[in-house]
């Protein structure tokens, strides 16, 4: 049996990543990573495409194993809900339809299902659309019923992939609002993104990951810089 | 019967569906028609003929279905992504997939006993002996027993390849070319016992069928067991197309 060392502070974080390797077909595609969630904060990972984003969130959630190092929950690893990059909804349904069918997938009973609708779908503006079919949604609002398809279950960790990709600015407005609403009611939230000027508007911390490796960490609140020149600064200075 | 949400929820859609609708019709329909057709030969094969052809057609239209089923079910599900989408959110792997495999068995079985039991009231009103005993006999229950066990088989079977597969929307074709590739089958061995004149008794094919289908169940249980051993998150996400 092997003993997991202690992490300093571990009931400070919600999640610890210490010291995580991982290669997929003979590549690694993540290379000694580490980091820790603190509890109730928007937490940022950031980084070129290919960097190992996707990667390191499906180490997160479990979807795959780690080669090396440990990842600690805080909380119960069950209480965590994810929303992927790409929307999963049932085109030919309604959005209430989609919201009931995946409640059924994911053990959500229907008044569960009503209360979220009723908390967040005036947030989001989608109250007028759930009536229609999906197909019929702009992308921002299937993003934003992807979102709250992942609120269903009411866990207290979001993992939020993309969550504005392809959004217009008005919806990622809306989707700001919505973090911090999120945040308010003592969750935790973890996002990635390529729009920086985003995550430094809605962050409190942001990690940049940079060819599977761990760059840098930056705490947002001392933080008064440019981060999209943060950035790029850091992958000239780690490429030279 | 107590399904799972989930398992209900999947028939009602695939129900709704205009592709299964019409292949539930066809499958209805045409072996219907076949059955009663030849349930009129008075041939010293009649016997044999009509069992034959009876349980190849149970057997065809289970493999046209089944493809029907895990296609609009389990590949669906993995083309599009959706199964990652339940596995991040702390669905169990083989909990998804045993919901996934029995849907797709009872909307293979559905047609099939509504297709037999058609067949029986037929054989009841228009007193066919030949079904009736047929029907009515221990030998049919034997193979009845077999079939179910063999169908809940191949199609687990199916379902954890198709989940497992890297490229799902094969398996559909594969399917779907066994399917027609057994029927021709059937049928050419058919036609060439009855033109070889060594004709064997109503009992002794269903016996036979029977059996057969047992014996590939033991070996589709095995395969079975192996790919569930295979049966991990990671081997499901990393099969899904990036």
């Amino acid at each position: 049996m092997i003993l997991k060392p202690a992490i300093p502070h571990a009931d400070k974080y919600v999640i610890s990543v210490e010291a995580v390797s991982k290669a997929l077909q003979g590549n690694e595609i993540i290379k000694n990573v580490s980091f820790h969630i603190p509890f109730n904060s928007i937490y940022a990972i950031i980084g070129p495409n290919g960097a190992g984003k996707t990667t390191l969130l499906r180490l997160i959630t479990r979807l795959l194993p780690l080669d090396q190092g440990y990842i600690r929950y805080g909380v119960d690893e069950q209480a965590v809900s994810v929303l992927l990059e790409n929307d999963y909804l049932f085109e030919a349904k309604t959005g209430i339809d989609n919201l009931r069918d995946f409640g059924i997938y994911l053990g959500v009973d229907s008044a569960q299902v009503e209360s979220a609708v009723t908390r967040y779908a005036g947030l989001l503006q989608l109250n007028s659309a759930l009536g229609r079919k999906v197909a019929n949604y702009s992308k921002g609002m299937k993003r934003k019923l992807s979102l709250l398809i992942t609120l269903l279950r009411g866990t207290d960790i979001l993992i939020l992939d993309e969550l504005t990709s392809g959004v217009d600015s008005e919806s990622r407005m809306v989707m700001r609002a919505m973090l911090q609403q999120l945040k308010a009611e003592g969750k935790t939230i973890v996002i990635t993104s390529h729009d920086l000027a985003e995550v430094q508007k809605v962050s409190d911390w942001i990690t940049i990951l940079v060819d599977g490796c761990n760059a840098e960490v930056i705490n947002n609140a001392t933080f008064d810089g440019d981060l999209e020149k943060r950035f790029f600064d850091t992958l000239e200075e780690l490429r030279s | 019967m107590n399904l799972h949400p989930v398992n209900r929820l999947n028939l009602k859609d695939v129900m709704r569906s205009p592709s299964y609708l019409s292949m539930a019709v066809v499958v209805l329909l045409v072996p219907l028609q076949s059955v009663i057709q030849i349930s009129y030969g008075r041939s010293d094969s009649a016997g044999f003929t009509v069992a034959y052809t009876l349980l190849i057609l149970n057997i065809s239209v289970y493999f046209l279905v089944n493809m029907l089923t895990v296609s609009l079910i389990v590949i669906s599900e993995k083309s599009t992504g959706r199964c990652e989408y339940y596995l991040a959110n702390k669905l169990e792997v083989q909990r998804l997939t045993s919901i996934y495999s029995l849907s797709s068995h009872l909307l293979c079985i559905g047609p099939i006993v509504i297709l037999n039991i058609l067949i029986m009231g037929y054989a009841l009103m228009m007193e066919q002996k030949i079904l009736q005993e047929l029907y009515f006999s221990t030998s049919f229950v034997y193979f009845a027993i077999t079939f179910l066990l063999f169908t809940r088989c191949v199609t687990s079977v199916m379902t954890l390849v198709s989940m497992l597969s890297t490229t799902p929307e094969r398996i559909r074709t594969i399917l779907s070319v066994g399917s027609v590739l057994f029927m021709f089958a059937a049928t050419l061995t058919g036609t060439l016992i009855n033109t070889l004149g060594f004709i064997p008794g109503r009992s002794t094919v269903i016996w036979t069928f029977g059996s057969s289908l047992l014996l590939l169940t033991l070996l589709c249980a095995l395969v079975q067991h192996v790919l569930k051993k295979r049966l991990t998150n990671e081997a499901v996400i990393l099969s899904c197309r990036q």
